[in-house]
């Protein structure tokens, strides 16, 4: 999953994209409104965690404006604990909202759920067949047996599974799975849906020869 | 109730107005009373005019036998019945003459034939006198005879009439005339009320003493008739006058009850309210603008108090939040050295950041309370510019700067950490704020008797609208400026101006702006010279 993180400042900034991408999702980092707003029309992230007191252009206004054309989760993340700005906000477009200070591991958990929830999935763990996804411990278990996965395998059946039935472009699988500064292979995919392949089973991941990877249900 | 304005306002209403009717009625009865009684004096004078009109017309030896043509029943008379005639008056000491107390009945009839007459003036009985107006020549031309009776057509009851000597003997009286005594009065014309009547004692000729009166009763029973109709009326008034009086106090306190009603709106939570003073009258639209005013005030600094909360609350959440996260995201995993000195680096960061702002919180509170302390000497503000500029010097080196200080030795009173304090502000300000290569000109100088400290660069400039927020605490003038990583490092708290100005009026100094856009800044400190008289 892949998330942008806006935020001016940068020890904070520096602190959550440590803690995201430790987490496994691939994080993106913006200082400014401005920055922020263009990467965000950019990309199709999984989810935007936005400050709101921006240099440039203030979170207000990146929100607004993103709103017109994208429907990215947000996740504003701000030292505002007054009750208007909640409102103004939520209202404004932005799916949760968090006050500095915060604990890293409600940030996360709550970036989970909004990106669960835009996916159409409320449960935190999916059941596909014989396999048990656990969203929230990030583990996979096949028949009862717990199933070590990298983290990028993971995000890679992490994606296919929130979105099961449809089929998952690879540009899709990079958009998501790799941030900008990722070294990206073109057949770094295909590597890594062999590698799960060989843990999950081969028929875990049909293959769309030339478009994509979907997994039925 | 006492205490209800508008009772306390129909109390003294009622006092007044009942005082008022009160002075009025007495003063108007008074008149009354008085001009009743001027009215029956120049009766009483007029008629002792006549007698003495009459008395003149005859001699002086001849008095006793003359002075029986005064007629003894005057017309309207009730003859030897009268009322104050007990007795029948003494034929009088000189001869009945020959018309005698038997012609009186003769002129009595012929008076009461023509009894209307008796009221007209006599002026219109030319039939009679033909002389014209003036009464008394008209008595010289007259014989007694003809003179009296006409005139005496006047001097009906309730008029009486007496004459006595000087010596008190009774000369004549009317049947009606009542006893009387007198004792000689010194003046020639003089009243006098004995029980019920009003007379009057007139010196005539001949050493005689004329006595006019009349029974006034009846005069006071019309006094006491109109001093009861008085009362009434004056009641009346009083109770309409209270009945408007209470209208009238209701609708001057009704504004008072709408802008009571108006301040109980008001709280901390809505401000917002306001005294309709459109309909209202001067005096309380001046109460009620007040009452808006004030509320304005209060809300603005609530809404400034609320402003500086919310920005010092965020102020220090930004780097409890640096720390708090850095902290959670060490301890999730063993770390390596490298990266727990960055995580204590940039937590101790966070916290001098914290520290840095919550001195300078304290600076404006103590500021606020007045509590300031000044530790005052005598000091030179060009060396403090100095010591600041050498303080500073590696930081415009770093960014191609030259620090010019030009002026002479400016000695003044003045708390040297704290002045050297907002020195290294402006100065700092002014660097961050040029562009490389360029100059920043620090000057001292004594000017208008005041100390003078100036800042001026060739920076950015301020836009003028940001201009009067400046010294405003948390007032950034562009949020992108402040916060890029180098300058939020030394300052981006968003109170230096607002500290600098603090210390500067807790000297009684001022500090002001002046800037242009694109050419630059200029502050200017003004300092007494002298300590000032109270340091805070």
């Amino acid at each position: 999953m892949r998330i942008l993180v806006v935020e001016d400042e940068p020890d904070l900034r520096r602190v959550i994209v440590q803690a995201l991408t430790e987490e496994g999702f691939a994080v993106d980092e913006a200082a400014d409104g401005q920055i922020g707003l263009h990467k965000a029309m950019v990309w199709n992230y999984d989810a935007l965690v936005l400050d709101l007191m921006l240099p440039i252009k203030s979170g207000w206004d990146l929100l607004r404006e993103l709103r017109r054309t994208k429907p990215t989760p947000v996740l504003i993340l701000t030292a505002r604990d007054a009750v208007s700005d909640r409102v103004r906000g939520l209202d404004g477009g932005a799916d949760d909202y968090l006050i500095k200070p915060f604990s890293l591991a409600e940030l996360i958990s709550r970036l989970r759920a909004l990106i669960r929830r835009a996916a159409g999935q409320s449960q935190s763990k999916l059941q596909i067949g014989t396999t048990l996804i656990d969203l929230a411990k990030r583990t996979i278990e096949r028949e009862g047996q717990e199933i070590i996965l990298t983290a990028r395998e993971y995000a890679l059946v992490e994606l296919l599974a929130l979105h099961r039935g449809k089929l998952i472009t690879r540009t899709m699988i990079y958009d998501h799975i790799f941030g900008e500064d990722d070294d990206s292979l073109s057949n770094l995919v295909d590597v890594h849906v062999s590698h799960i392949r060989k843990k999950l089973g081969a028929d875990f991941i049909e293959t769309r020869r030339g478009q994509g990877y979907i997994i039925n249900d | 109730m006492t205490r209800s304005l508008r009772w306390r306002l129909q109390l003294w209403h009622a006092f007044i107005l009942t005082a008022v009717v009160l002075l009025f009625g007495a003063a108007f009865y008074d008149q009354f009373q008085r001009s009743m009684l001027r009215e029956i004096d120049a009766d009483l004078l007029s008629n002792s005019r006549i007698i003495e009109g009459a008395l003149r017309t005859v001699d002086a030896n001849s008095i006793h036998r003359a002075i029986s043509f005064l007629p003894l029943d005057l017309p309207g008379g009730s003859g030897s019945t009268g009322t104050y005639g007990p007795s029948p008056p003494p034929p009088g000491p000189g001869p009945p003459g020959q018309r005698g107390p038997r012609d009186e009945p003769g002129l009595h009839k012929q008076h009461n034939i023509e009894d209307e007459q008796w009221f007209r003036p006599k002026l219109r009985q030319p039939e009679r006198d033909e002389s014209g107006p003036p009464p008394r020549d008209a008595y010289r031309a007259m014989t007694p005879r003809e003179s009296a009776p006409n005139h005496f057509q006047r001097m009906g009851p309730p008029y009486y009439y007496a004459v006595y000597t000087f010596g008190g003997e009774l000369l004549r009286r009317n049947f009606d005339s009542p006893q009387t005594t007198f004792a000689l009065p010194r003046q020639p014309l003089t009243y006098r009320v004995l029980d019920d009547r009003r007379e009057v004692l007139l010196r005539g000729p001949h050493a005689t003493l004329i006595i006019v009166g009349r029974d006034i009763r009846p005069v006071f029973q019309r006094l006491r008739d109109s001093l009861l109709q008085l009362i009434a009326i004056g009641v009346a008034v009083l109770c309409l006058g209270l009945l408007g009086g209470w209208w009238l106090a209701g609708r001057a306190i009704r504004p008072i009850a709408d802008i009571s009603r108006t301040a109980a709106l008001v709280s901390a939570e809505s401000l917002s309210a306001r005294v309709e003073t459109a309909h209202m009258d001067t005096e309380l639209r001046s109460l009620g603008e007040t009452l808006n005013s004030m509320l304005v005030r209060l809300e603005n600094s609530f809404r400034q108090q609320t402003q500086f909360t919310a920005d010092a609350s965020h102020e220090l959440r930004t780097p409890l939040a640096v720390i708090l996260s850095q902290c959670e995201l060490a301890l999730n995993r063993t770390r390596s050295n490298e990266e727990y000195i960055l995580t204590i680096g940039s937590c101790r960061k966070a916290a001098e950041r914290m520290q840095h702002l919550i001195t300078g919180l304290l600076t404006l509170a103590r500021a606020d309370a007045g509590k300031l302390e000044l530790n005052l000497t005598a000091a030179d503000l060009n060396s403090l510019a100095a010591d600041a500029i050498s303080l500073l010097a590696p930081l415009a080196q770093e960014r191609s700067i030259a620090l010019q200080l030009q002026g002479s030795a400016v000695i003044c009173q003045v708390d040297r950490e704290r002045v050297s304090q907002v020195m290294l502000n402006l100065i700092q300000n002014a660097i961050y704020y040029s562009q490389p290569g360029s100059e920043v000109m620090v000057t001292t100088a004594v000017e208008a008797a005041k100390a003078l400290f100036r800042v001026a660069d060739n920076g950015i400039g301020i836009p003028p609208e940001a201009l009067p927020f400046l010294f405003d605490r948390f007032y950034r003038v562009d949020a992108s400026r402040s916060r890029s990583d180098e300058t939020q490092l030394r300052q981006g708290s968003g109170l230096g101006l607002a500290i600098c100005k603090s210390i500067i009026d807790a000297h009684h100094g001022t500090i002001s702006v002046d800037s242009q856009v694109g050419r630059g800044t200029v502050f200017e400190v003004n300092m007494p010279l002298a300590a000032p008289p109270d340091s805070r």
